[in-house]
């Protein structure tokens, strides 16, 4: 009989447990359930949240599952279910980050560390033009969980990854949990400085030495430090944190950082699916951005974008303009930042109102807006072939270096869009979800929206280590929320005219639709339901250089999405027009009845 | 809202006179301790090549070892054979922080005097420096820009580095760069710790005294948690305002003021002309908080920020007056001293403004 699978997410407020088991053809979601994280006071166990959300997935499943998972030290497992689990509980896995230059080795290490799913505390490097006290001082108050050494290409000169090590051991950072747990230290930096390095830190620290992520400056090679992350996150870090050791006793494969998971399950659906994916995650505090592109896993946190407690940053880092500009409706700017600012001191609080929650919207489209922006500035590709002068002389470190490295994000490339978290997973409408993803990432070409139903996405990553074809077939019928294909040229000719000609063909039936420069049309496609589609570009529309093309897909909750405004998307100055323009996308996509007009001002104030 | 029973912990920066013992009775304005010295830069000294010995025999030869207090001129390490004497004194007045085995290195770091200054500092680097104002922007030193820590002594400017005739200016003191006006050449500087006084916060008794690192402090008092606030600690005599502050506000002089509406930008700007120490508000509207602190504030961590008195706000940024009942609370300690933290942490492990007002038990007990 086909395994069934316990599996919990312990994340910072809550702890998710879902029961994976067979049905019909396959691995199927049997029951979800959650109850409040345990990790601070007073109960300061995590183990504590996990039984009480086991509990209520027994009443929700009708089976007896706690006495199953939670054994006592020395206890059998009764061997009917695997149990696994994630973590992001007290803030995640914090890492500080050394390279020598901001660049090349610090970068790379910031991708090694943001891979490994951990949440970045700083980056420190030569270059970075702090003062040595004030980077002193920095590390001293930062408390990380883990250290990330890189620095220096192999070959080069070793002083200044010595000088780095020199000023960890004055600094002598405290760790996060446990007042005599020494912070294990991951070293991926020049391979001739291991051993000196080894003798400068072992005293402190628990050293583990890995290969160099960037033994030169056209290659990175990220795995052996991702994975030293990871394995001392589960033996280091998670022994320390409240109730850890208990649960790592539990589980039957090693708990992953909740990022991590989420990493791995993208990294699949892109590789079974022979796509490049994009995943947006907004949380309350953070917002991640994960990609694979080509093959390639990115992950970004925007430590400080988020639709509850980082709200007040969204405001300054946006601007009160830019959300205000993606409302259908006119209202002071002042009076949107007096209910955003409010959302920060009550971040658990819901929209009261429609216009409330279109200002969210509004907030939540600036926010993903800024983490992928954000994101494209970590995805990005190494310099394919190094110059001479840079093999010959170059070694990282006194001379920095200025190697250009190219964006590896290409929106029209990109065949999948996931969106997850609250904003965008439980917008009252799927149609909200599409338009905030649309306004937010603005793709261009053809591509997919799918958004999380219920955010299993680290669940599924931490399952597909085991049974990667069970943890696909939960994620493809219980998790994505199909929105639909989205259909976006890039340029589109005079406004009103007809820009693109889209043809479905269902079951032998055709349907033609032409969308008008400057609008949004959703050509209904029944969830599920196969088509082929034909797009011809009319006019001056373009698709960056495709002419007619066509391609198969399957229906949405939203339909088929054409979205004819061109890229940038161009919003009018004129701010009664602006809204106008908002309230009839909101209408043409189903976000909202507004029936393109703007909302009375009145009812706002 | 009843009197309950209160504990804070005053921490110490690294060098600091405690003034206080166990068991002493203060008020919440008493100063406990005295911060004499803080951390400075970082002084790095190749020891090694110096005394000319190998990085790994360095250790042995040290006479001082990490965790020392040091001064300048002092010798830090020293080899002495045959005819062949060396030593390496050190070039600041600190603490060794480290020893390099491997490097030979010794990193000491500087303990700088707190100073006198209680305010912001403007340096006149372009007059300094004989330079147009504008030009300042092109020889300030790399780091030096808005919200950063600078430490005494620190370049703030230069021109003509690797010249002989160069020419810099430094930082006066240990603080945070608040302004570089380019108009006028200047950089402005504020105090990383504005006053070398710790206060007791709370008016209680003296519960306990930990050497380098604080005091504790019990005592009892009413606590209201306010949602929002800006800026750090103030204490001062209540005085209580029914309405809105809408113009130039007679209190006495260090006054805490509590707005049972709100207070406009420019009646919070005349109240600090009048000596106000710190405001309590009913709401604040958005309009006036960004025009406080800017477009570039994080406005989920405040206590650090560039205001002209901590302001606390108890309902938040709509028009809604002080609950009654708080109201009520403020208007019976009319007039007593009365202790306030703006300091707002709206993240995990939260930290809301509070205002603490003290019950009437001299030693602090609740009654």
């Amino acid at each position: 009989m086909p395994p069934s699978y316990i599996i919990t997410d312990v994340g910072s407020t809550t702890t998710k447990a879902i029961l994976v088991g067979p049905e019909g053809r396959g691995a199927r979601l049997l029951g979800r359930a959650e109850a409040p994280t345990t990790v601070e006071k007073p109960f300061e166990d995590v183990t504590v949240g996990v039984r009480s959300a086991l509990r209520r997935l027994e009443e929700v499943v009708g089976r007896e599952l706690v006495p199953e998972i939670c054994r006592t030290p020395g206890e059998e497992t009764r061997g009917q279910y695997w149990y696994l689990s994630t973590s992001s509980a007290g803030g995640g896995l914090q890492i500080l980050v050394y390279g020598l230059t901001k660049s090349v080795t610090a970068d790379s290490a910031r991708r090694a560390a943001l891979g490994g799913g951990a949440i970045i505390l700083d980056v420190m490097a030569t270059d970075d033009g702090r003062q040595g006290f004030v980077k002193m001082d920095a590390v001293r108050n930062c408390r990380p969980d883990m250290v990330l050494i890189a620095g220096g290409l192999d070959g080069g000169n070793i002083q200044y990854v010595l000088e780095v090590c020199d000023v960890l051991n004055a600094a002598k950072p405290r760790p996060r949990f446990g007042s005599d747990f020494r912070i294990p230290v991951i070293y991926a930096g020049n391979k001739d400085a291991s051993e000196t390095v080894r003798d400068t830190l072992s005293d402190l620290y628990d050293l583990t030495v890995v290969d160099n992520l960037r033994p030169t400056l056209e290659r990175e090679v990220l795995g052996p430090a991702r994975n030293a992350i990871h394995e001392l996150f589960m033996s280091h870090v998670m022994q320390q944190a409240p109730g850890y050791g208990q649960l790592s006793t539990w589980v039957d494969e090693d708990i992953l950082p909740t990022p991590a998971a989420v990493g791995r399950i993208m990294e699949l659906v892109a590789q079974r699916q022979g796509t490049n994916i994009l995943g947006v995650d907004i949380g309350g505090a953070t917002t991640d951005v994960f990609s694979v592109i080509d093959g390639t896993f990115f992950r970004s946190v925007s430590a400080n974008l988020g639709m509850s407690y980082s709200s007040g940053n969204v405001l300054v880092e946006a601007g009160l303009d830019n959300i205000v500009r993606w409302l259908p409706f006119n209202i002071s700017p002042y009076r949107v930042a007096d209910r955003i600012l409010t959302k920060l001191i009550h971040p658990t609080t819901l929209p009261g109102s429609e216009q409330d929650l279109q200002i969210e919207q509004a907030l939540a489209t600036e926010a993903v807006r800024l983490a992928f922006s954000q994101h494209r500035t970590v995805a990005v590709l190494l310099p394919r072939k190094a110059s001479f002068i840079s093999t010959r002389f170059f070694a990282e470190g006194r001379t920095g270096t200025h190697e250009q490295v190219a964006e590896a994000i290409d929106v029209s490339k990109i065949g999948l869009f996931v969106g997850s978290g609250g904003a965008l997973s439980h917008a009252p409408r799927r149609n909200q979800a599409a338009l905030m993803l649309l306004n937010a990432l603005q793709p261009e070409g053809k591509t997919f929206f799918s958004v999380d139903s219920v955010f299993m996405m680290p669940h599924l990553g931490v399952l597909s280590g085991l049974d990667p074809d069970a943890a696909l077939n939960v994620l493809e019928k219980d998790c994505l929320v199909p929105l639909g294909p989205v259909i976006a040229p890039a340029v589109v000719g005079t406004l009103g005219q007809p820009a693109v000609s889209v043809s479905l063909t269902v079951d032998g039936e055709r349907i033609t639709a032409l969308v008008n420069a400057g609008d949004i049309r959703v050509i209904p496609l029944a969830q599920g339901h196969k088509a082929k589609v034909e797009v011809e570009p009319l006019g001056q529309t373009g698709f960056r250089g495709m002419r007619r093309f066509e391609f198969d897909t399957v229906g949405g909750t939203v339909g088929v999405i054409v979205d004819a405004r061109g890229r940038p998307i161009p919003l009018p100055a004129d701010p009664e027009e602006r809204a106008r323009a908002n309230a009839r996308w909101a209408t043409q996509i189903g976000a909202y009845d507004l029936h393109g007009e703007p909302a009375k001002a009145g009812d706002l104030e | 809202m009843k009197p309950e029973s209160l504990t804070y912990f005053r921490q110490i920066p690294a060098s600091a006179s405690i003034l206080v013992a166990v068991g002493d009775r203060v008020q919440a304005d008493t100063v406990v301790a005295k911060i004499e010295a803080l951390p400075g830069r970082m002084a790095r000294v190749n020891a090694a090549s110096t005394i000319g010995v190998e990085p790994r025999d360095l250790p042995k030869r040290m006479i001082k070892k990490a965790g020392d207090h040091v001064k300048a001129g002092e010798t830090l390490a020293a080899r002495s054979e045959f005819f062949d004497r060396r030593a390496v004194r050190c070039p600041v007045d600190g603490v060794i922080s480290a020893v390099s085995r491997n490097l030979g290195n010794v990193y000491i770091r500087e303990i700088v005097d707190l100073g006198e200054s209680t305010g912001p500092v403007t340096v006149q680097a372009a007059r300094e420096l004989r330079i147009p104002p504008r030009e300042l922007e092109f020889n300030r030193a790399p780091g030096v820009r808005v919200g950063t820590l600078v430490a005494r002594g620190q370049v703030l400017a230069a021109i003509d580095r690797d010249l002989p005739r160069h020419k810099m200016v430094t930082s006066p003191i240990y603080g945070r760069i608040r302004e570089i006006d380019v108009e006028k050449g200047t950089i402005t500087i504020i105090p990383a710790f504005p006053s070398p006084d710790v206060k007791a916060y709370i008016r209680g008794r003296v519960t306990a005294v930990i050497p380098d690192t604080g005091i504790e402090i019990s005592g009892g008092g009413t606590r209201l948690e306010g949602v929002w606030g800006l800026g750090g600690e103030a204490f001062g005599p209540l005085h209580v305002i029914r309405g809105d502050l809408a113009s130039p506000v007679q209190a006495d002089q260090g006054a805490i003021l509590a707005v049972q509406g709100t207070a406009s930008h420019d009646a919070l700007l005349a109240a600090r002309d009048s000596g106000v120490a710190g405001a309590i508000l009913g709401y604040m509207p958005s309009e006036t908080v960004l025009s406080l602190v800017g477009d570039h504030a994080n406005l989920g961590i405040t206590g650090d920020d560039d205001v002209p008195y901590p302001i606390i706000v108890m309902e938040g940024f709509h028009p809604v007056p002080m609950r009654e009942q708080v109201f009520s609370a403020l208007l019976k300690h009319e007039g007593e001293t009365v202790s306030m933290r703006g300091v707002t942490h709206i993240r995990a492990g939260v930290i809301r403004p509070e205002v603490i007002l003290h019950s009437i038990d001299d030693g602090g007990e609740v009654m």
